[in-house]
């Protein structure tokens, strides 16, 4: 059966999402009530500026891949409005947010916040490069060269300022 | 064949920074070079452990909670349903006399 969009079924769409819609705030804003504030004002940005689009949709409940391709769109949709308010906001708030769990991860929390992004949505969010770029508007090149910048950052013994 | 791909090369491919043209190349060479693929197989372990380092960090069950209930909250009052019909009329209102009460 061919349905358009409602409210119900835009909330089974989201609801999958907010553990991962959380770690990449987290990751952003290591701070677990910014982090829960970020998830929320990144959904109510997407609903507000796509909610033409989001009623627009209609699927199959009985295709698979048209619900997961949908699932995806929500998804990606929110992802990019997260990120735009907490690229924003990490950098109003910068050194006030302090870490929550100590030294843990605190070289990853020096790297700069565009860096975390990235390397959180390659490899604890499996996207493609491509994707990436798309999603926070930076070119292709510049999505590899902060994967790589990211990594040695990470695994060497250096600290972020002492590395050129 | 693994002497011409050089270390940077299976980084890239770990790090999913190849073109689909290059990836299935690459690919393709892993099949053909067992060593190359041993190489992979052994650089993937390193991968594991450098993933630990990015944080992974999941919400405890009263965030989780807090942002599924503030979701549905800003689903049912910034977004208006149209109806199609008076039976979905009676469903809207429904639903949001429903959601009311909850948060009531």
């Amino acid at each position: 059966m061919i349905i358009t969009m409602k409210r119900k079924e835009l909330l089974q769409l989201l609801t999958p999402s907010t553990e991962k819609l959380y770690k990449l705030s987290f990751n952003l804003l290591p701070d677990s009530l910014q982090a829960e504030q970020l998830v929320i004002d990144g959904i109510n940005a997407f609903l507000l500026k796509e909610k033409k689009a989001i009623f627009n949709k209609e699927f199959s409940t009985q295709n698979s891949s048209e619900v997961q391709s949908l699932k995806k769109w929500v998804f990606k949709s929110v992802i990019k409005h997260l990120c735009d308010i907490g690229l924003k906001r990490s950098f109003q708030l910068g050194p006030q947010v302090t870490l929550e769990y100590g030294d843990d991860f605190k070289k990853f929390f020096s790297l700069d916040a565009t860096t975390r992004l990235v390397l959180t949505m390659r490899f604890n969010l499996s996207f493609s490069v491509d994707e990436i770029s798309d999603l926070l508007e930076i070119p292709r090149y510049g999505v590899i060269e902060k994967i790589h910048n990211g990594r040695y950052i990470l695994t060497t013994q250096l600290e972020p300022e002492n590395i050129l | 064949m693994n002497q011409q791909i050089e270390p940077q090369r299976i980084n890239s491919y770990l790090d999913g920074t190849l073109s689909s043209d290059e990836r299935s190349k690459f690919e393709a060479m892993m099949r053909l070079d067992k060593t190359l693929s041993l190489k992979v197989r052994e650089k993937k372990e390193e991968y594991d452990l450098f993933c630990r380092l990015i944080p992974n960090q999941r919400p405890t069950p009263e965030s989780f909670e807090m942002m599924q209930t503030e979701m549905r909250n800003s689903v049912f009052d910034l977004v208006e349903e149209k109806p199609d019909s008076f039976s979905d009329l009676v469903r809207i209102k429904w639903e949001n006399l429903i959601n009311r009460l909850q948060r009531d």
